[in-house]
């Protein structure tokens, strides 16, 4: 029989065996929506006045919702059957962004359609898009990530796959459109809006294959739709008006814009470096360590929240986010979250052989670190938006202002000395095969780091040595930042650090060649 | 010496006190295809490591298009194709995703990347699987991504470590025709335990056991052989072996007795001749019968067996 004639037909069953029941992850995600379903009574009963025998704040109920939602996620990606994740793509994915709308839109009509107040001021416009809208959209997304991704039938996914379009182009047009033209939504809805939407366009590029496959256009126009928006921005800045456009909204406007145009340029950038990073980032979302690691930062910024919530009640002199984020609550996060992303990184490729396979690709060692250094960052600075979350919901639940100009310094810090750790975790990585010794070696590494931090307050006064732990210790570092003081110099310090990580990553895996 | 497309001379390479690879030299001229022998744990696998800079030898110098492994070790690989043997993919990833990925790192140029890609997919076959996730692919399909990974790049030179492990025998026949289509243009060096796929379609032969080189030739001069006459006769051994020894033309008689009055000879004879008639015509002259007659060429797994075997008992 000759090979022209006879022609295989398509292997069909895979090899690979899997679980029948994903019995751990389901019982994950029926507590997380148990969890979600409670949160949600609780904002109900307490928006009706319901008189209840105990007093749950609306905050206990975010914080239900925010980690019941984690939990599912988790469930969504794990789950085997496949009628449970179309059921998490349908309902989480396309009815959670319906419902974003609905909520967002439905009381704008409502509160339009009502008389005018009779003292004659302008009629109150209120949208639910705070709290509840974006937090639908961004939900929503994370639901249909993992449907296209595990779908098997071509025409499900594609229903996925445009949903997602759909609703990145429409957050991004509304966001975008409406903030070039009212300064006052620029600052509020719209660029919320607007980077809501860069997310859903993002996640709709890399689901089409990335900017090379079918993704290269939208990712093309991704990129345009920033320019445009930059310019347009720049030119009514310049422009003279009878109120100044150019701060904030101006600047705002630019720099989303300009977000945009970089996101784009990083989605179809033909660099190695940007390669390997896209690779990396995307493996992240795709393993279940990644889920964990936002459920539980999810968590833990939850119970932060909660109690920081309830410090509130007395007064408290600003900036009072120190009593959120400048607590241990966030330092035990990042000891446990560092070892979590990095012991992956390069152990497992050693392990599997993939890195046979990559470094007999032209690529340098170079770009191999600082490739999973910049995927992992990305990752690590995701997982800290979740702390910020939170304080989202807290202005808009209590329409309270708080001083958030704090935030910036310490999301400064946080990712200065993040370097720094994800820098050493990719290093432990570099020096062994499996992933759980490089867990433990970065995991004692980050216990030395708490270490310095107890050492420079028990060293008497005076001692040189209490200086060096005070300046080298990232405890330290980032609470100044939340008071608002940004120290050049420690900053410094955590990025040659980084740079010194990285130094050795590269010369552990080029000593391959040599040995 | 840059017409050769792999050069290795002298290469050794030294596992702490294990020795792997035992100053073994060969060449390869451009668009030749190579079969590389040997038995497991013959050192065919660091051969091929060191040949796509990923281990470095211990001492000697390997050469790929003319660039050193060592000092040139980026030109190598962009000359370079590899199929390792258990063929490590991430599993996360589609396969047209993996391979866009793959062709991005080896500097496929964007205008001809999707075009590159598609003809590797429809060579190696797996185009029916395009979309699947990578870790969910049969053996079979895993392997013939691997090696549209390694061709995605087109490169000048192939290293292909087994490359027909765990596919079915007409995936084998099929991945053989597609490997054998890029000889010529291509340089391939392919490693494999299945003797009748090397006969089937390399020329050039090299046979490594023990980390030193045994064997290095071409399959054609082994036909070209003078073959040897398998004979079987019922008689008196030692006197049908005379009988035989002195028969003109007769090199070298090797006899073993079969039966109780069989004996089984292998008959060595002088170039150009074929003696089977005549040894035939004087053994009935004298009453013996002729059970079999019949003329016996070398080939490939003989040889195999008596490269390894022989040099092992030495």
């Amino acid at each position: 029989m000759s090979t022209e004639t006879f022609t295989a037909g398509p292997e069909t069953a895979p090899s690979a065996l899997s679980e029948d029941q994903a019995s751990v992850a389901r019982t994950i995600g029926l507590t997380g929506l148990t969890a979600v379903v409670l949160g949600t009574l609780i904002l109900i009963l307490n928006a009706a006045n319901a008189k209840l025998g105990i007093e749950i704040g609306n905050n206990v109920g975010f914080a239900g919702i925010v980690i019941g939602m984690a939990m599912m996620f988790y469930h969504a990606t794990r789950d085997t059957d496949q009628l449970i994740r179309r059921l998490y793509g349908y309902v989480g994915g396309i009815g959670l962004p319906i419902s974003g709308l609905i909520l967002s839109l439905l009381p704008v009509i409502i509160s339009w359609s009502k008389a005018a107040p009779a003292d004659g001021s302008p009629k109150p416009i209120i949208s639910l898009f705070f709290p509840f809208g974006w937090a639908c959209f961004l939900a929503g997304l994370f639901f249909l990530i993992p449907f296209c991704r595990n779908e098997t039938e071509e025409k499900q996914r594609r229903y996925g796959l445009q949903a997602m379009g759909i609703i990145g182009a429409l957050l991004a047009l509304v966001g975008l459109g409406g903030g070039l033209i009212a300064s006052s939504f620029a600052l509020t809805y719209g660029s919320v809006m607007a980077l809501l939407g860069l997310a859903f366009l993002v996640a709709y590029i890399g689901q089409l294959g990335g900017a090379d496959l079918e993704g290269y256009r939208p990712a093309l126009a991704l990129g345009a739709l920033g320019l445009v928006v930059f310019l347009i921005a720049l030119i009514r800045s310049l422009v003279a008006a009878d109120t100044p456009y150019f701060v904030p909204a101006g600047l705002l406007m630019m720099t989303i814009g300009a977000i945009y145009a970089i996101v784009a340029a990083f989605l179809v950038s033909d660099q190695t470096l940007m390669v390997l990073t896209r690779r990396e980032l995307s493996a992240y979302f795709y393993s279940p360590v990644a889920y964990l690691v936002l459920l539980m930062t999810a968590l833990v910024a939850g119970i932060a929240y909660i109690f920081f919530y309830y410090g509130l009640q007395r007064e408290r002199p600003e900036p009072i986010v120190t009593n959120y984020l400048g607590d241990l609550f966030s330092v035990v996060t990042v000891t446990f979250i560092v070892p979590a992303l990095t012991m992956r990184l390069v152990s497992e490729e050693k392990r599997t052989g993939t890195y046979e396979v990559l470094m007999c690709a032209p690529v340098g060692e170079v770009p191999v670190v600082l490739s999973k250094l910049l995927g992992s960052f990305i990752f690590f600075m995701l997982t800290w938006s979740i702390w910020a979350v939170f304080l989202l919901a807290l202005r808009a639940d209590q329409e309270k202002m708080f001083e958030y100009r704090p935030l910036l310094s310490y999301y400064l810090a946080v990712a200065a000395s993040g370097l720094n750790f994800l820098a050493m975790g990719v290093f432990f990585s570099c020096m062994t095969r499996s992933q759980m010794v490089a867990a433990v070696l970065t995991f004692a590494g980050m216990l030395f780091w708490l270490f310095i931090f107890f050492a420079a307050q028990l060293i008497p006064q005076g001692s040189v040595w209490k200086a060096v732990c005070t300046h080298l210790n990232y405890i330290n570092l980032w609470w100044d930042a939340l008071g608002g003081r940004l120290h050049l110099r420690d900053i410094v310090i955590q990025l040659s650090l980084a740079a010194f990580w990285c130094f050795l990553s590269v010369k552990v895996l080029e000593a391959r060649r040599w040995s | 010496m840059t017409e050769h497309a792999i050069r290795v001379d002298n290469l050794s390479k030294k596992y702490g006190p294990v020795v792997a690879v035992d100053q073994i030299n060969f060449q390869v001229a451009p668009g030749e295809l190579v079969g590389f022998l040997g038995p497991n744990g013959a050192g065919k696998t660091t051969t091929m490591r060191i040949l796509t800079t990923f281990l470095p030898a211990t001492s000697g110098v390997a050469a790929v298009c003319g660039f050193d492994v060592m000092n040139d070790s980026m030109k190598v690989r962009e000359n370079i194709g590899y199929l390792p043997e258990s063929v490590p993919l991430y599993p996360e990833m589609r396969v047209e995703e993996y391979l866009t990925y793959r062709a991005k790192l080896k500097n496929v140029d964007r205008s001809v990347r999707r075009s590159r890609v598609e003809a590797s997919l429809e060579k190696c076959r797996v185009k029916e699987v395009r979309r699947r996730l990578l870790g969910t692919l049969s053996k079979g399909y895993r392997q013939r991504v691997g090696l549209a990974d390694a061709m995605i790049a087109d490169p000048k030179v192939l290293i292909l470590d087994e490359p027909t492990s765990g596919l079915d025998p007409i995936q084998i026949r099929q991945t053989l025709d597609t490997i054998k289509a890029l000889a010529g243009t291509h340089t391939i060096l392919l490693s494999t335990h299945i003797l009748p796929e090397v006969e089937a379609i390399c020329d050039r032969v090299i046979i490594i056991s023990r980390g030193t080189l045994r064997w290095d030739g071409r399959l054609s001069r082994l036909a070209e052989q003078v073959p040897m006459v398998v004979m079987e006769v019922r008689g008196p051994g030692e006197e049908v072996r005379k009988l035989i020894e002195g028969q003109a033309g007769v090199k070298k008689v090797d006899g073993r007795s079969l039966d109780d009055a069989i004996t089984g000879f292998e008959i060595e004879q002088e170039k150009g001749k074929d003696l089977r008639e005549a040894l035939a015509r004087s053994v009935m002259e004298r009453g013996w019968s002729v059970r079999r007659l019949d003329l016996r060429r070398k080939n490939l797994e003989a040889l195999y067996t008596d490269v390894v075997l022989s040099r092992d008992q030495a």
